[in-house]
């Protein structure tokens, strides 16, 4: 189980909001939602901060794909070879100055390593780490490392997560259990829609690599893919050779899912009847074919369990643009009116 | 006749061009650049990887090596007509010394790939520079040899003359188990593989010999008994073989000498009867053969960092790919995710890993020793980089690779390839806003020497997204799951020590 997915401190900040906000009603003496004892302050402090989570949680996915669409705004920041060459042998140099003793400090050796970086222009691009040497290295090391100035997608993530889950929590502060209007019901049907599918997909998401690892026996599904793409060339290769109308029958061998392993060794046995001279290469063609099948079927298994633990998202995903769309409407709604 | 027409055919006057084939001349005349180092300038840095072949046209140059402890001493000195670097254009290895101009000087440099060339087609330039090397370098040389370390290099002179050179092809056997073993052996450049029948006359791997690595000191020890182990090239390789027989006479009259290396050759045969026992003997053989296949083929022990993906982590949501193919102009992932799977039992994170097929910067690259253009180097850190601008797309690298991790491109499209802001690559208006800019062509003198091929493609590999803020697959991942990992993170440091067996630090 990846149980590293939980461990943030966005869990123990979400935490904090929600337990807050709790804390804040009940010594108020406010219910949620609209009321007898509702209080306006609670249900307008509720949905900014609701609407605060759903916009973290949105721009993890905002800053998800547009990384994979190629729009990073880090990529602006890009050098060329010729600076981290520069910034390399002047760091080079500045090992050496460490080796002989002439900067003995980390916060000493930062410093000028910083200057290096600023020269050389890519104080952007890349940082300096200065870590304790090993034995029989020199007291400190210095290397570059990769600003990353936005923060990996996975601490994104662990935003995504805490701040989601919290979103239900606040939700269901600021709409009470019985929305007031129809509009009201279906916000807090999406909201929640969001939250279940999402809390699925938190658990499949930690639980899921392990299933597929394990039923990964003999091939992962990436080699899978491959070696089934692989046999389908040789396959159409090997099979060029022989007379269209004979193609046409190996093609339907290899075809569909369902014909089984026996039935496609009598439909050989039929064809290696009819041209007995081509015998062996009949034979080598339908060992293929049957191989490429068994492979094919290997990896629909290995899909099949990915599947079971990405399908959550085909809720969730349409649940969430439809609720980002409808939480617009409403804090339009209530600003305007 | 032009000064450059001028500095080529001066060059080809030097002895040791005497007698190259015309078309050896024509490539040594376009392509060999004579530069000019002001007094006092470090052109090698000891320690940096570089293949060039420098040959002194005028002034001094002096090497200089610095030990662990900070002593310097002077290896050696340079002046007109003299050459060096011949052992790091051959082994691929780190250079030995700081290569410093003490006055004005004149080099003539020939890149790693002509000198090769030269050194492997051109017999009497190879005779030259064995012969040079065998004068001036060998006893410096010689102290990698575990056996003969900390000796004088007056005393390791006096062996030269016994030492005996041999190229060999790939997947020759040098030594095999049960021979008599008559010599100690160093790689000079290239790799082999050590092989060894296990209890049930089963062939196993049990290391890989890189170059400066060396074998059969313990033969010192035995009066020359038999191979423990069957030593094959894996690639063109070529070795220094020293006969223990040569050696007990040189130091026949030095009777401490002669106890010191016993001791010494006492030392690594323990260190070789470990291996032995716990390769074989313990329980988890299983694991610490796995460990161990892993490490030794992927060469991660001196690969630097691994890109490592957590099986326990890893949703297969592809990210990390599409990720590496929106970094990359060409639109070519330089990721695959296949690669050697590692068990929970097998490595001490206790985790299902994968070592991705990501560029392994090898000790010995088998691309780099394929490639005839030029086309791949080794930076002055070790890391392997491609020099787009020579590469032809002949696909030898992709043969040569022994990991699958090079991938032949279409040629780029020189307007894609300018465009480098994230504004221009914005649909429709993109190119409105950031218009291409042309590339600065490249001067002949640093193209490869094989400019007349057509371009088929280009090769690529993982670059580790240079000069982007960040490496797009780890940066991407949204479960955290793959990572740069150091080896010795993923394994017992004794399991790494096991597997380098024999491969001596780089010098």
């Amino acid at each position: 189980m990846n149980t590293t997915l939980f461990r943030s401190r966005h869990g123990l900040i979400a935490g904090i909001i929600v337990v807050g906000l709790l804390v804040f009603a009940q010594m108020s003496g406010i219910s949620f939602g609209r009321g007898p004892h509702s209080d306006r302050t609670f249900i307008l402090l509720s949905g900014w901060t609701a609407l605060a989570m759903l916009l973290v949680v949105a721009a993890y996915v905002l800053r998800k794909y547009a990384h994979r669409g190629g729009y990073s705004p880090e990529k602006a920041f890009r050098v060329d070879h010729a600076s981290l060459e520069v910034a390399e042998n002047d760091l080079h140099r500045l090992q050496q100055r460490i080796s002989s003793g002439a900067l003995k400090t980390p916060a000493l050796i930062v410093a000028e390593a910083g200057k290096i970086l600023k020269n050389a222009g890519i104080q952007r691009v890349n940082r300096v780490l200065v870590e304790p040497g090993q034995a029989g290295e020199d007291a400190w090391t210095v290397r570059m490392v990769p600003t990353e100035p936005l923060g990996r997608v996975a601490r994104w993530m662990h935003a995504h997560v805490f701040y989601g889950t919290a979103f239900g929590a606040v939700l269901l502060m600021h709409s009470g259990l019985i929305p007031g209007s129809a509009f009201g019901w279906a916000l807090a049907g999406l909201g929640h829609i969001v939250f279940f599918t999402g809390l699925i997909g938190i658990f499949l998401w930690a639980r899921g690599p392990r299933w597929l690892t394990a039923r990964e026996h003999d091939l992962s599904i990436e080699e899978a893919s491959a070696l089934r793409a692989s046999l389908g060339r040789k396959r159409a290769e090997a099979i060029s050779v022989f007379d269209p109308e004979v193609a046409a029958r190996f093609n339907q061998l290899g075809a569909g899912p369902g014909v089984s392993v026996s039935q496609q060794k009598v439909i050989l046995d039929a064809i290696i009847h009819q041209l007995p001279d081509r015998r062996v290469e009949i034979q080598d063609l339908g060992a293929l074919i049957i191989q490429e099948v068994l492979v094919r079927q290997e990896l629909r298994a290995l899909q099949r369990v990915r599947a079971s633990f990405m399908a959550w998202r085909i809720v969730h995903i349409p649940a969430a643009l439809l609720l980002t769309g409808a939480v617009a409407v409403h804090v339009v709604s209530i600003w305007k009116f | 006749m032009d000064s450059s027409d001028a500095q080529a055919s001066s060059l080809l006057e030097l002895p040791l061009f005497s007698k190259l084939t015309k078309r050896h001349q024509a490539s040594l005349a376009k392509f060999a650049q004579q530069r000019v180092f002001p007094a006092g300038t470090d052109f090698i840095r000891q320690g940096e990887y570089t293949s060039d072949f420098f040959i002194v046209l005028s002034g001094i140059v002096t090497a200089y090596r610095t030990e662990k402890g900070g002593k310097t001493e002077i290896l050696d000195q340079f002046t007109e007509n003299e050459w060096f670097g011949e052992l790091s254009a051959l082994s691929n290895q780190p250079a030995m010394a700081r290569y410093k101009a003490d006055l004005p000087c004149v080099l003539a440099v020939l890149d790693g790939a002509l000198f090769k060339e030269l050194y492997s087609f051109a017999p009497d330039f190879k005779t030259q520079v064995d012969q040079i090397y065998r004068e001036r370098s060998l006893a410096q040389h010689l102290r990698v040899v575990p056996l003969l370390k900390g000796l004088d290099k007056g005393l390791l002179s006096s062996l030269r003359e016994a030492a005996r050179f041999e190229s060999h092809p790939k997947d020759s056997v040098i030594a095999a188990q049960g021979d008599r073993a008559t010599e100690i052996v160093l790689v000079r450049s290239g790799g082999l593989s050590r092989t060894r029948k296990n209890v049930e006359g089963v062939e196993e791997l049990v290391g890989y010999l890189m170059a400066n690595s060396s074998f059969g000191e313990w033969a010192f020890l035995d009066g020359e008994g038999d191979w423990k182990s069957t030593y094959k090239t894996l690639m063109p390789t070529e070795i220094l073989a020293l006969p223990i027989a040569a050696i007990q006479e040189t130091f026949s009259g030095q009777p401490e000498i002669i106890d010191r290396m016993r001791n010494s050759a006492r030392l690594i045969a323990a260190e070789d009867q470990g291996i032995d026992t716990s390769f074989y003997d313990v329980d988890d053989t299983q694991a610490t053969d796995e460990q161990l296949e892993v490490m030794v083929h992927s060469e991660s022990i001196k690969g630097g960092e691994a890109l490592v993906i957590d099986l326990e982590k890893c949703v297969r949501c592809n990210a990390c790919v599409e990720s590496c193919v929106a970094v990359h102009e060409d639109g070519v992932p330089r990721l695959s995710k296949k690669g050697k799977r590692v068990s929970a039992a097998g490595n001490s994170l206790g985790k299902e890993l994968s070592l991705t097929t990501s560029c392994y910067h090898c000790e010995a690259p088998g691309c780099m020793m394929s490639c005839t253009y030029g086309a791949i180097r080794r930076d002055s850190h070790g890391l392997i980089r491609f020099v787009w601008d020579n590469c032809v797309g002949c696909a030898e690298c992709v043969k040569g690779c022994p990991y699958d991790v090079i991938r032949l491109t279409a040629p780029p499209d020189p307007e894609a390839a300018a465009a480098t802001s994230w504004v221009s690559s914005l649909p429709l208006i993109g190119k409105f806003l950031d218009p291409p800019k042309e590339s600065a062509p490249i001067p002949e003198a640093d193209r490869g020497y094989h400019r007349e091929q057509v371009v088929q493609g280009k090769a690529v590999k993982c670059d580790r997204c240079e000069g982007l803020p960040f490496e797009a697959c780890v940066y991407n991942c949204p479960c955290g799951a793959i990572e740069r990992m150091s080896p010795a993170l993923i394994f017992d440091q004794g399991i790494l020590e096991m597997a380098a067996n024999n491969s001596e630090e780089p010098q």
